[in-house]
């Protein structure tokens, strides 16, 4: 199989769980992309993309303990893996180049 | 404060099995942040969009998505795979362009819940009348027994006591059960109280196949009179008067001042008929009783083998014979049966039920036609993306599917907010059902409503679908990609949309009108002129018992010093009793006048009677005409003495005083002393009336009336303290104003005014929102030829009647047809219409004069916005 590519959507979870750290599972990964970028993100996107992820072998995840707040419910911690790291920052190597030079351009063209 | 569980319910429906709790547990946590941040009533709001978005990610990522991934990488998809996944494509597509116009999908997906809610609140209610049987064990082999006097127009008579006794011991098909139901007061505990309790045969819970859940039911002996004195108790007295205590067996409670043996514990929900009773005692048959004196509803079960068909030959057999055999009493009189069903819905329910779903079948007829509409501008607005799919060589059905997603997607967000609406719906249906309305209770969701719902959805979704998805997948692909999408303007798109709004037009003015006459009589009730008096009437009810009140002196006396007390208080203007309010009941009986008699026993007349205490008359202002009203001269010891309606003199005596003249009651003269005007007695007929005195032949039960010009509230109180000082055995009840009685006795016609009010209203908003659809949309699509119009000098004033005259053309047109088919609703009607004329003037204007004002008001807004344009502007756009 050809190496995992990354969707947008993919790449803001993968992100957030990054910025996270320990404390990455389903409702503060949500509350990060949608306080950063403002969007609404629905829960079964946010549940899809994140076993999506995991599927790629970007992330891993292991279960928590239940809490009360949750109906007695566990979370679902997840934590990037190295090939997700490894993703990230190919992305980033990506995208910055493809953004050379554009901004200044790009500020005026929206007017 | 818990997360919507109904919502909660839905999303587990979709949620993939080993997320569930993941997905529950972060739900949980969210929704209670947003609760302590915004509010109860923003967190349910939120869960529920959560809800119904990952529901659809759900759904789409199921379709787009094999179960097993291994079967994707090794095979090729099974072929019945590929038209889902290719469609929901389509679906996804429908969304995103969903996302460009908010505004006509929300309008199309709000008109879609409401057709569909209205529809479903009304099934819910039809299907516990019409589709579900009764709730007894194999109810299709109950039925309703009954005497018939076709000469008379009688169809459906209850049976006397030695009738009933014969059909039961005759019948080859069925076995008989009788009841009879009558209030009694209860003695003891904190106060005493007056109970619905229902005298029945031994065999009526046999017949019901019911089984008291403590004890056991009568046995045959016990029906006869002097081993009457058992009974059995619901569940409610039972948890109300002994703490559902076990040991209620064999206690005794006083009913009437008669001592009764509890001998069993019904289950809960056992109920038939309109009333509710909470003691079944036996009927206690002396062997005496008069064969003329109809009073038993017989329900019958059919023997193995037997069919409705052959119990009703039964019967009417045994009346023959009956008339046969005692031609004085029972000549002229049949005998039928019906499946029990029939009896429990009677005629003016289901009337009433066919009105309201005609009535929802309209609102979502007017819905379909907004979605339909919607859904021919959009796929006009798209005729070059479908060319240019055509072009590249996407076969018709592909362009058919492609068009059609748009249509499932919105009737399925529309099958849910219906679904919401009707949940609404139900509970307000709920509160506004009378008490006494049988088998009120059952009505609700469950998944009989559910499928229903998901029926009227699909069923929609294809009617507003398939037409415009058919229409405009055959465009002239070269034509369409030539004239870049703007010559399509007035040619057949734009008649097909008026010609809908028309037919909408004629819809709503039918279900304005129908529902305005309802309202309309429920107003003129209120305002209805009875011949009494209304405000300022205080009415309560007493019975006596018969063991404390043995004999004629200890009733009068009883009912002399009560009636004197209550005149005698401060605030009481004047006072007086009937035996039975008006409003409330029929009471009538046959009787002849010497020297007319009837030439035949079917010709003989039948009045309206009722016992007065004297003072009845004044205090309901009902006035006198001739003679004069009952006083002290009529007692026991002197000539029984009636009064007349001024019906009943003119029917006898048109030309001659009717002072004097004499009436046969009961085998006994009775002289008539006055005349007093006609007025209201339980329905809008006048009938004939004759009145008697309860201090000459007196009455155990008595509703007492008293005018209080200054209000009545503290007089409640101290008419109980007269009460008890009295009797202290004795309950005081149905205490209320004569207002009240009037209201309560049309309940039923209220709730169908409400309801219909609301599905008018509703009506009205659909297509309002239809015509404001379609003359925006003939505006934007004429902005162009309007801007030169006006460059060329037109006024704003000639630019907007030019589009009002559109919006008018297309109200009127559809009036016009609408008028007609109004008229014929409005006849099917009749029989809910009180004091109201179906073809009242007032409602059918008010509803012209309503869906007129607002078509134009409709099309008064497109037309400024396009007049408030600068020409230049206009034309420079294009």
């Amino acid at each position: 199989m050809a190496r995992a590519s990354l969707g947008e959507f993919e790449h803001l979870i993968l992100l957030a769980v990054y910025r996270l750290g320990d404390d990455a599972y389903g409702v503060p990964v949500i509350h990060e992309v949608e306080e950063r970028t403002g969007r609404t993100v629905t829960q079964a996107a946010a549940y899809l993309t994140l076993r999506r992820l995991e599927d790629k072998g970007f992330i891993k995840s292991k279960l928590g303990d239940p809490t009360a707040e949750r109906g007695g419910r566990a979370k679902r911690y997840f934590e990037v893996t190295s090939a997700g790291t490894a993703q990230l920052r190919e992305s980033r190597a990506a995208l910055s180049k493809m953004w050379e030079g554009i901004n200044p351009e790009l500020d005026r063209a929206s007017r | 404060m818990k997360r919507p569980r109904l919502a909660a319910a839905i999303l587990d429906l979709f949620v993939p099995q080993d997320g569930r709790d993941e997905i529950h547990g972060d739900l949980d946590e969210r929704f209670l942040r947003v609760l302590q941040t915004k509010g109860q009533t923003r967190a349910r709001a939120w869960y529920w969009a959560q809800v119904l978005s990952s529901t659809t990610t759900f759904i789409a990522h199921r379709i787009r998505r094999p179960r097993s991934p291994k079967v994707r990488s090794t095979a090729r998809q099974p072929k019945a795979l590929e038209l889902p996944r290719s469609f929901w494509a389509d679906i996804q597509y429908a969304f995103r362009s969903f996302r460009r116009h908010p505004g006509a999908i929300a309008v199309a997906v709000f008109s879609l819940g409401a057709g569909i809610g209205t529809n479903v609140t009304i099934f819910s209610v039809v299907d516990v009348y019409v589709f579900r049987s009764l709730p007894f064990p194999d109810p299709d082999r109950l039925v309703e027994v009954y005497g018939t006097m076709p000469e008379r127009g009688w169809n459906h008579n209850p049976l006397s006591f030695p009738v009933y006794l014969d059909m039961r011991d005759q019948s080859r098909t069925m076995d008989i059960a009788a009841s009879h139901p009558e209030d009694k007061n209860i003695a003891g505990g904190d106060r005493p109280e007056r109970i619905g309790t229902i005298r029945t045969s031994w065999n009526y819970f046999e017949v019901f196949q019911v089984q008291p859940i403590l004890g056991r039911a009568f046995r045959p002996e016990e029906e006869r009179d002097g081993n009457h004195r058992v009974a059995l108790i619901g569940s409610g007295l039972w948890q109300r008067r002994f703490g559902s205590d076990p040991g209620v067996l064999g206690e005794t409670i006083l009913l009437d001042g008669e001592h009764f043996t509890v001998i069993g514990v019904l289950p809960p929900d056992f109920r038939f008929g309109l009333t509710i009773p909470e003691v079944w005692t036996p009927l206690g048959i002396t062997g005496d009783e008069s064969r003329g004196t109809n009073r038993l509803m017989a329900v019958g079960r059919l023997r193995p083998g037997a069919t409705v068909t052959q119990a009703n030959a039964d019967v009417s057999r045994i009346a023959t014979l009956l008339a046969e055999e005692y031609p004085e009493v029972h000549s002229g009189w049949g005998a039928g049966a019906r499946s029990l069903n029939d009896f429990v819905v009677p005629v003016e329910a289901r009337v009433g039920m066919v009105i309201t779903s005609v009535a929802a079948a309209l609102v979502l007829m007017i819905a379909c036609t907004n979605v339909a509409n919607i859904m021919l501008t959009r796929a006009t607005a798209r005729v070059r993306e479908i060319a240019v799919m055509g072009a590249l060589g996407a076969s018709r059905a592909r362009l058919v599917r492609h068009l059609f997603a748009d249509s499932v997607v919105v009737a399925w967000f529309g099958g849910l907010v219906g679904i919401l609406i009707s949940v609404a719906g139900i509970r307000w249906y709920t509160s506004l059902v009378p008490a006494w309305a049988p088998r009120a209770e059952e009505v609700g969701i469950d998944g009989r409503v559910l499928v229903f719902a998901l029926i009227v959805t699909t069923l929609t979704g294809i009617v507003f679908g398939i037409i415009p998805a058919l229409r405009n997948s055959l465009p002239n692909f070269s034509a369409a990609l030539k004239e870049g999408g703007r010559g399509v303007s007035g040619n057949r798109g734009s008649r097909s949309r008026s010609a809908l709004v028309v037919c909408q037009v004629t819809m709503a003015l039918t279900l304005l009108v129908g529902s305005a006459l309802l309202v309309r009589g429920y107003f003129s009730l209120q305002s209805m002129d009875t011949g009494w008096r209304k405000e300022n009437v205080l009415t309560f009810r007493v019975s006596l018992p018969q063991s404390d009140y043995q004999d004629n002196e200890a009733v009068v006396s009883f009912y002399r010093t009560l009636h004197e007390r209550i005149a005698a208080m401060p605030g009481v203007e004047s006072a007086g009793a009937i035996s039975h309010l008006p409003m409330r009941s029929s009471a009538s009986t046959l009787y002849d006048v010497p020297g007319h008699e009837a030439p035949s026993p079917e010709q003989r007349q039948l009045a309206e009677y009722r016992f007065i205490v004297p003072g009845y008359l004044q205090t309901m202002d009902i006035a006198r005409l001739q003679g004069r009203l009952f006083d002290e001269r009529d007692r026991a010891d002197t000539r029984n003495a009636v009064v007349v309606n001024e019906m009943l003199a003119d029917l006898h005596w048109p030309t001659e005083n009717p002072i004097g003249k004499s009436v046969e009651l009961w085998g006994e003269t009775r002289e008539i002393v006055g005349v007093v005007e006609n007025s209201i007695i339980y329905d809008q007929v006048i009938r004939p009336m004759i009145l008697l005195s309860a201090f000459q032949e007196p009455r155990a039960s008595m509703s007492f009336v008293a005018h209080t010009p200054g209000g009545q509230r503290s007089l409640t109180e101290e008419i109980r303290n007269h009460v008890h000082s009295l009797d202290p055995n004795l309950p005081l009840y149905r205490v209320m104003s004569m207002d009240e009685v009037v209201r309560e006795s049309r309940q039923m016609e209220t709730l169908m005014a409400k309801m219909m009010a609301a599905i008018a209203v509703l009506a009205l908003m659909l297509s309002v929102a239809g015509v404001y659809g379609v003359i925006s949309y003939s505006v934007a699509q004429r902005t162009q030829e309007l801007g030169i119009r006006m460059a060329l000098g037109a006024r704003e004033a000639k630019v907007l009647s030019l589009v009002l005259r559109q919006g008018a053309v297309i109200t009127v047109i559809g009036m016009a047809i609408g008028l007609v088919t109004a008229s014929l609703i409005a006849r099917g009607m009749s029989l809910w219409l009180f004091g109201v004329s179906p073809f009242d003037a007032a409602s059918f204007g008010a509803s012209i004069a309503i869906l007129l004002g607002a078509s134009l008001a409709a099309s008064y807004f497109p037309a400024r916005r396009v007049a408030k344009l600068d020409p230049l502007e206009v034309l420079r756009h294009e």
